[in-house]
């Protein structure tokens, strides 16, 4: 009875559209850990952060009591594109903090699908790309990001992986609009360009296809455009999030300015840190572009991973859930090359404590040897990407 | 007279198959008296019997294992004079240690293809204390690859209904955890904090903990693992390990599970960084004592939690590297 029982649950069964096989083991592992991830959400369902109760619930608020014309309000800075969502659950007759979330589950659910198929792309690795998917999804951050906070870093961050997939699998244009798509909900994703310009320089895009980003974002204006917001205030969203609170150069995100502090420079750090983050990744793309680094699935990762923590640890006015992406892209890295499983546990541990600062109003111990932890990881990603010795890295293509 | 007890220490004695030196019963008649008298001053003598009974199990464990009496001494010593179990004193010490004992007994009957007496020996534990169920992952991973029938799933939940009827007959508390109390050792939330949001993050971290261990059941399921006694001990450290560190309302004992198994583990087996894990395992396991009774320990809590992370990690990477990966279909 064993012998039979055991035999059923590991036999494969062809999936549908050419897309493998599987084994009732493996839908029981996607169900079961699928069911765990919704559940965790449902838990933190009533939870209500300063974000949504300062600003969120009174944006959709403000859509429910005046409709399309709070579009032309001046309490809210996101874009357009999210705005349209508060404004279409501002419709629907149900509690919109739960919407919200919702919302985004349903985006966690979609990420963590993609970053298990650019796993298996890479890999060809049927559990790898199983667990990738239950380790994004029930990965802790990520539950709280989207269940208890109400944020939604995973919709743009679904996007940019979404682009990364799609540049895997060669389809440069299809890359570009969803990469458009990521810039037009959140100006984080810009972190990631430096990476766009060295694909360019190898040739996997194409100059013009860079203005798919200026394109979707105006596309994403539209529905404030149609509710008569000015254009010019439209267009310059992004600098009015860059504004406030200067004086914060980094919340609870172990960066360089919580080593060295930011009591007295903190103008001179704001206005010559973005500058001095620039130059560090105007390096960075030089060395790419010297070395020639080979793009193969794993260098992929490893060159987004380095222009993301480089971001993190020099640019100022960073957040904590801005590490959102880079703990993805790490844990796909680990995924594909299992050897390097401590790089996504220590960056998944910077941003839980850094979580935690937010969350709970401090941190349960200084988080300034966390900045070690930063820099290392930083290092690492040199390391691995102009010193590695493995072929993977060091191979050398001609323009 | 010098010369003869010099030659004493080193001459053999042997009882049916096994040998051992007067150094051993040296060391196991001085370790009980040292730990008799250390629990007098603590005021505990109530606690020395369960403790000797598992001792004395923890050092035939060793002895099955390893075929060598001195590190079966060895072993009777050191569970009698682990500084957690010292202070621990007499609270609920002899169900703990009867369900130590049979967790001991369900790893040895396993290693030895008994399964269906490793099956009552492990509901006899869970019977004894639920928090045997920390063991499960061990379990699953025995029945995966047909060490203990299937049915003995059924003799697993007579142990577990028979622990409900006893508490329900006996008015005693079924799990013996303190659900007002998220940090009562020190592990993931000592180092995010649970802020306002205890009862949130206690349901959540027993949903993502029960994903965690989804999922390395899975992984481990995809490959081939010989169910040798140190290969056993490994998996059972590893969950131990990975439960305490992320469930919600772990209490000291159930990290002294987790030290137990280390210790045989750095004795009967064959790697010498266990030593050293297993003396972390014992630091952090001597700090939750001590903040659980004492209220006061040297370092931060958090401090600690990273040692439980770091030994966590190092268990982890030792299961992965003896692992070896099934083919699969491509």
């Amino acid at each position: 009875m064993d012998r039979k029982f055991f035999a059923s649950l590991y036999k494969e069964r062809k999936l549908p559209a050419g897309q493998g096989y599987l084994r009732y083991f493996d839908l029981i592992f996607l169900l079961a850990v699928t069911l765990l991830g919704l559940l965790t959400r449902y838990v933190f369902r009533n939870v209500e952060t300063m974000d949504y109760t300062i600003c969120l619930g009174p944006w959709v608020e403000g859509f429910r009591q005046n409709g399309r014309a709070f579009f032309l309000d001046d309490s809210f800075n996101y874009t357009m594109p999210y705005m349209t969502f508060l404004y279409l659950i501002s419709k629907l007759p149900f509690r919109d903090l739960y919407l919200i979330k919702a919302f985004s589950t349903f985006f966690d659910l979609v990420l963590a699908v993609l970053c298990g198929k650019i796993v298996f792309h890479i890999t060809g690795n049927r559990t790898r790309s199983l667990l990738c998917f239950g380790t994004v999804f029930c990965l802790p951050t990520v539950a709280v990001n989207s269940g208890l906070w109400g944020q939604c870093d995973c919709i743009y961050t679904t996007f940019l992986v979404a682009s990364l997939y799609c540049i895997l699998k060669d389809q440069s244009h299809r890359s570009m609009i969803l990469y458009g798509i990521a810039f037009a909900i959140k100006l984080q994703s810009l972190f990631i360009f430096p990476f766009y310009v060295y694909l360019w320089v190898r040739k996997k895009v194409s100059i013009g296809q860079f203005f798919y980003i200026p394109l979707m974002y105006l596309a994403g204006c539209l529905p404030g455009l149609l509710a008569g917001r000015d254009l010019k205030r439209l267009l310059l969203t992004y600098v009015g999030q860059g504004n406030t609170e200067p004086w914060m150069l980094t919340w609870y995100w172990p960066n360089v300015y919580m080593l060295f502090g930011q009591t007295n420079f903190w103008k001179i750090y704001g206005k010559t840190g973005v500058l001095f983050c620039a130059a560090i990744l105007m390096l960075l793309l030089y060395g790419l572009v010297k070395k020639r680094v080979a793009l193969s699935g794993e260098n992929h990762l490893q060159i987004l991973l380095l222009f993301s923590w480089g971001v993190l640890l020099f640019l100022p006015y960073m957040h904590e859930r801005y590490a959102y992406p880079a703990d993805l892209l790490a844990i796909m890295l680990a995924f594909t090359l299992p050897k390097k499983w401590p790089i996504p546990v220590a960056a998944v541990f910077l941003s839980a404590v850094a979580y935690s600062g937010y969350l709970h109003g401090g941190c349960a111990f200084s988080q300034q040897p966390l900045c070690i932890i930063m820099i290392g990881l930083f290092g690492y990603g040199i390391r691995q990407v102009f010193f590695a010795k493995n072929p993977e890295m060091t191979s050398r293509e001609e323009l | 007279m010098d010369d003869y007890l010099r030659g004493l220490i080193d001459r053999k004695l042997h009882i049916g198959q096994v040998s051992f030196t007067f150094a051993e019963i040296a060391l196991v008649l001085f370790g009980s008296l040292l730990s008799g008298m250390i629990r007098f001053k603590m005021g505990a003598l109530s606690s020395l019997p369960a403790d000797v009974i598992l001792a004395i199990l923890g050092a035939v464990f060793v002895y099955c294992v390893t075929k060598k009496a001195e590190r079966s001494a060895v072993a009777y010593c050191l569970l009698l004079l682990l500084p957690s179990f010292l202070l621990a004193g007499s609270e609920k010490r002899m169900t703990e240690c009867l369900s130590l004992c049979f967790v001991l007994l369900f790893i040895l009957c396993a290693w030895k293809r008994k399964g269906m007496a490793a099956a009552v020996c492990f509901a006899a534990a869970v019977f004894c204390q639920p928090a045997a169920l920390l063991v499960l992952p061990l379990y699953l991973a025995l029945v995966h690859i047909r060490k203990i029938p299937l049915y003995g799933y059924l003799i697993l939940a007579g142990g577990f209904v028979g622990r409900l009827f006893f508490c329900r007959m006996f008015g005693r508390g079924f799990s013996g955890i303190d659900r007002s109390v998220i940090t009562g050792i020190a592990n993931i939330y000592t180092l995010i904090g649970t802020g306002n949001y205890e009862a949130e993050y206690g349901k959540a971290g027993i949903l993502l903990g029960a994903a965690a261990l989804l999922g390395s059941l899975y992984m481990l399921f995809q490959a081939k693992y010989e169910a040798k006694a140190e290969g056993l001990m490994e998996i059972g450290l590893f969950y131990l390990l990975l439960e305490t560190f992320i469930l919600p309302y772990m209490m000291p004992s159930h990290l002294r599970l987790a030290e137990v198994m280390a210790w045989l583990l750095a004795l009967a087996g064959t790697e010498r960084k266990m030593i050293p894990a297993a003396t972390a395992v014992s630091l952090c396991s001597f700090a939750a004592c001590t903040h659980l009774y004492a209220a006061d320990v040297p370092l931060p809590m958090a401090a600690f939690a990273l040692l439980h992370g770091a030994v966590l990690l190092f268990a982890g990477s030792r299961i992965v590297s003896r692992m070896v990966r099934r083919p699969e279909h491509g």
